[in-house]
């Protein structure tokens, strides 16, 4: 076969690939959409559940996830900054930088019922937080962090040395170039890290499960150490546990829909977040 | 070492690891001149300026021995303040590397950064600029480094936004405007077009007559045409120093003969 | 760097050029003078045909010359080299230029006795092919201190002018029909001087091209004593008003 005639066969195969890929998201959320869209109103998203989750609302559920969330943003997002830039600016080549690397990527692969059970062990036994929102929200916290360094870090490292340089030679001292340079231009690349750790927190259902996650609450969450619901669990109950998993099937579709909703309004926020800075600071 | 000696170095040796890359340099240069150095690729001219405002000390396991004397005072000594060093002695890179914020916030970042000293009571204190002040200083800044003209309308415009020319441009205004007393130039033109060129040169020669300008360049016809002292480094070592017309029309080394004759292989 | 290969070529080629242009002129003189002392007519057409060389090569020379500024930006050696050449050329054309000159006077000298009869003219002409001779070998052998030497013997030669100028008078004040003949005698000794002085200038080129330093001009009167020897390369002039445009 000549060379271009490969070529094509090359690119049909790739572009069949991606098609796939948008298939699959497309099939997705048009099967939970047309699941649950019928069921999806005010009265579902505002109100408390009754009759063991087969009557009434999420609301509960859909408060729990977004204060997990914010945990998690205000636990991973300083604390994953602040590793980034000790990792890149000061411990570059040392062998503590080098372990620490380590550390941090093979942290990124442990699977989350394994963060469940640390949680369980640290926070809601040792730590005495007993099952409640601070105990979810720090072991996803925990769970997350290694992502967003990760994301951290590669942002911060692409931002070219001959800015640094430029700072410093200015008479900037280290952390002032820091602070006003190589921080706002890898903001855009930090967002990019928010976006896709706290999605992959906000889905997660194995760590709930041993921190302490409710079936069933009539009343929202009173302050970070109450109990608390949270959609992926919810979700994961009513397909499972639920008294009627036939007549229920629509509020798990209405469920899920509402959780992908959410993760893809954080997701937008952080997009045009990402979308300023990046007009900002033009390269 | 007389009253128009800007910069004199002492026994200056440089080791990157275990290469020694600049051996006993002695050299001394002079102020309100354009100084240029000269030598092939990795002779140790970058390096050499390098040592002149604490640049080196940005690189791991580099190591910087021997005075550096500055205005009576040694710069590459332990207890030098670093970050003043580098406000008196500003440097120019090769590639123009403007920050990728306005034009305005280019070249007030540094003023801001280091406030204005003041003598109130006896006492010296920093403070902040007034707008006024600051709108005053990057307006001499871009005057001096002759692209006010140019900007004077879109200052709010990035940096980046410009051309190489004009970027390089305004990295110079950006130095100019915490007016350090020593400019160095690391190859500002080679990554421009000869336009570009000729202005930055006559902005050189015409910045000699209030800085002390010392510039590294590859291009000897560069140095000709605009140094009045010129310095010949080969492998680490200072060769021969002087004026540029005797350099360029009889040098005393053999080796600098050889060099700027094309003729060293 | 590259050795620059194009560059190198060049000066080559100028090298072989202006060493043509030296040996022709050098020899255009010496058979101009050979003409007159042994009254050989055949020589002239050879005087001539240098000449017409000379003058050739003098435009090539200083056309190369030019390129390889205008091209090549050379510095230091090579630059005081074609400045040499530059100048050169127009003192090696007028020693083509006078030994034409020469060669044309010979008709008027019949049977050649009356140049015989100068023994002074004689003397002179042996001395400038000489400084001829010196000239041209201390350009091609880089000899600055061959170069410099000229300058003593051109004294002599203008002595022997003044000589030649006062024989001649008397000669044409004992006969006027000696006159015509006499004053050919008189331009003969003046076109020697002249190209005396000239290969005296080359003298001064050579030496600024070796050794980067000008010679003192108040040598050419013999006025002064020569510059130190050993003090070729001096430190550099003091600074002033560089004006670099």
């Amino acid at each position: 076969m000549d060379r271009r005639a490969r070529e094509v066969v090359y690119f049909t195969f790739f572009r069949a690939c991606a098609l796939i890929v948008m298939l699959s998201l497309v099939v997705l959320i048009g099967y939970i959409a047309t699941g649950g869209l019928e069921r999806l109103s005010l009265e579902f998203l505002t109100e408390m559940p009754r009759r063991a989750n087969t009557e009434g609302g999420i609301l509960p559920a859909i408060v729990g996830t977004f204060y997990l969330m914010l945990i998690v943003v205000t636990v991973t997002v300083p604390i994953g900054i602040m590793s980034a830039i000790y990792l890149v600016e000061y411990e570059q080549s040392s062998w503590m930088g080098r372990v620490f690397k380590l550390a941090v990527y093979n942290l990124a692969g442990v699977p989350s019922i394994v963060y469940g059970l640390l949680g369980l062990g640290i926070f809601v036994v040792y730590l005495g937080l007993g099952f409640s929102l601070m105990s979810a929200g720090l072991t996803l916290s925990i769970m997350t962090l290694p992502l967003m360094i990760s994301a951290s870090q590669e942002a911060i490292s692409a931002v070219p040395g001959s800015v640094r340089e430029a700072s410093m030679a200015l008479g900037a001292t280290k952390w002032q170039t820091i602070l006003h340079h190589v921080l706002p231009y890898a903001l855009p690349g930090i967002f990019t890290g928010m976006i896709l750790s706290v999605s992959r927190a906000a889905g997660e259902t194995a760590p709930l499960m041993l921190t302490g996650v409710a079936m069933s609450l009539q009343r929202l969450p009173d302050g970070f150490f109450d109990s608390f619901m949270a959609l992926p669990y919810h979700i994961y109950y009513m397909a499972t546990q639920s008294s009627d998993l036939i007549a229920t099937r629509p509020l798990q579709y209405a469920a899920a829909l509402v959780l992908l909703l959410l993760v893809l309004g954080m997701n937008i926020i952080a997009i045009v977040l990402r979308k300023r800075y990046r007009e900002k600071y033009k390269w | 070492m007389n009253m128009t000696t800007a910069i004199h170095t002492e026994d200056l040796h440089v080791f990157f690891e275990k290469n020694h890359a600049l051996k006993g340099v002695e050299m001394e240069i002079e102020k309100n001149g354009v100084t240029s150095v000269i030598g092939p690729s990795g002779c140790g001219k970058s390096t050499f300026i390098r040592c002149i405002n604490r640049m080196n000390d940005l690189i791991p396991g580099c190591s910087v021995k021997g005075k550096v004397m500055v205005d009576g005072q040694d710069v590459n000594s332990d207890d030098a303040d670093v970050v003043d060093v580098r406000r008196r002695i500003g440097m120019v890179f090769q590639k123009p590397n403007p920050f990728p914020k306005s034009i305005y916030e280019n070249v007030a970042y540094a003023p801001r950064l280091h406030g204005v000293l003041e003598e109130k009571g006896g006492k010296i204190r920093r403070r902040r600029h007034t707008k006024q002040e600051m709108d005053g200083i990057v307006e001499h800044s871009l005057r001096r480094a002759a692209l006010w003209g140019e900007v004077k309308d879109r200052l709010e415009k990035s940096g980046t936004s410009l051309s190489g020319g004009q970027q390089q441009r305004l990295c110079i205004a950006r130095t100019l405007a915490i007016d350090p007393e020593i400019i160095l130039f690391d190859e500002p033109c080679s990554a421009l077009d000869p336009i570009a060129t000729a202005k930055i040169e006559d902005l050189l020669v015409d910045l000699k007559k209030d800085y002390t300008v010392v510039i590294v360049t590859h291009s000897m016809q560069q140095a000709a045409r605009i140094s009045d002292r010129t310095a010949f480094f080969y492998l680490g070592e200072l060769i021969e120093m002087g004026n540029t017309k005797q350099i360029f029309e009889r040098p005393r080394e053999e080796l600098t003969e050889q060099y700027i004759t094309g003729r060293m292989g | 760097m590259a050795p620059r290969t194009t560059f190198n070529h060049e000066m080559e080629e100028l090298g072989k050029e202006i060493t043509e242009m030296a040996n022709a002129s050098k020899t255009a003189f010496e058979k101009a003078v050979l003409m007159i002392a042994d009254m050989d007519l055949s020589l002239r057409e050879e005087v001539r045909a240098l000449d017409r060389r000379i003058y050739e090569l003098n435009e090539q020379i200083d056309k190369h010359c030019l390129d390889i500024i205008a091209l090549h930006s050379p510095v230091a050696g090579d630059l005081r080299l074609i400045s040499a050449c530059l100048k050169m050329v127009e003192d090696l054309n007028r020693f083509g230029r006078y030994a034409t000159d020469i060669a044309e006077l010979i008709d008027d000298f019949e049977d050649g006795r009356a140049f015989k009869r100068f023994e002074s003219l004689r003397t002179m002409s042996c001395l400038v092919v000489g400084i001829v001779d010196d000239a041209v070998y201390s350009f091609l052998q880089r000899d600055a201190e061959k170069a410099r030497q000229l300058h003593e013997r051109d004294d002599a030669v203008d002595a022997l002018y003044d000589t030649i100028f006062r024989e001649v008078l008397t000669y044409m004040m004992e006969d006027p029909r000696k006159i015509t003949v006499g004053i050919d005698l008189i331009l003969v000794a003046r076109y020697m001087e002249r190209v005396a002085d000239h290969a005296c200038n080359i003298g001064e080129y050579v030496y600024y091209m070796v050794t980067g330093q000008r010679m003192d001009p108040r040598m050419r009167t013999g006025d002064v004593e020569q510059p130190p020897r050993d003090r070729i390369y001096e430190h550099p002039d003091p600074r002033s008003e560089l004006d670099l445009k």
